[in-house]
């Protein structure tokens, strides 16, 4: 298993259209994904689930992922992370 | 925030007859803007599809969270409403949708934004939620389900 911490850069936080694209990302790979707080980890491929980190600008999430092709689902979230959700700011 | 801070029975609307999305937020709009005169129907509905141009507000399970900015919004305003048949929303998981939570927030609200978001996913993401919902009798017996 992979764990990685990604840290919410955007402006708007993980909002709805930000889940959406997170979970765009995520529903391409076949692997197990969770992402959340320690406590609170929830499905990385359900946007309603996604939704309830409330995660806002700044929150330190972590992402767990297991499965074949865990190494690329993690660099394709961060990688759109990073991209302030292609958001640009 | 809870529901109960954002919706009121005035704003709960049972079984609203709609044959597409569009038409949908429409009706909406108009509805709302005689809700509270300073919304302006026009600009709401605007706003609304807007939004939806950025990708559909239909998050699977046949419900849809509608949302926008609006300039003459000074607090986070809810209304829920029912359609009494589903309607193609180009949802997530290409399921008809038939629940709506409009949520109208002002320019400003960022984080409040998102504490609503979550709520609003904590309850209708649950199974039994949304089938009272869909079993309720009218307005009233929808609203006092979605404050409880």
């Amino acid at each position: 298993m992979i764990n990685q911490k990604i840290t919410i850069i955007n402006k708007l936080g993980l909002h709805a259209r930000a889940a959406a694209k997170l979970v765009g990302v995520t529903g391409r790979h076949g692997c197990s994904i969770q992402i959340g707080t320690e406590g609170k980890m929830v499905d990385a491929k359900s946007i309603m689930s996604v939704m309830l980190l409330a995660a806002s600008q700044g929150t330190i999430l972590d992402l767990k992922v297991s499965g074949d092709g865990a190494q690329q689902a993690v660099d394709d979230v961060l990688q759109l992370v990073n991209n302030f959700f292609d958001e640009g700011e | 925030m809870n529901i109960s801070d954002i919706l009121t029975l005035e704003r709960t609307f049972a079984n609203l007859e709609c044959a597409s999305k569009k038409r949908t937020l429409e009706s909406i709009s108009q509805w709302l803007g005689t809700k509270k005169s300073s919304f302006d129907s026009k600009e709401l509905f605007n706003a609304l599809i807007n939004r939806e141009k950025l990708g559909s507000t239909g998050f699977g399970d046949g419900i849809a969270i509608p949302h926008c900015r609006l300039a003459s919004c000074t607090e986070v305003t809810g209304a829920l409403v029912r359609l009494t048949h589903a309607v193609d929303f180009d949802a997530i998981d290409q399921h008809p949708v038939d629940l709506l939570f409009v949520l109208l927030v002002p320019l400003e609200a960022t984080d409040e934004h998102l504490q609503i978001l979550a709520t609003l996913a904590g309850s209708f993401g649950r199974p039994e939620f949304r089938e009272s919902l869909r079993l309720a009798a009218d307005a009233h017996a929808m609203y006092k389900i979605a404050i409880a």
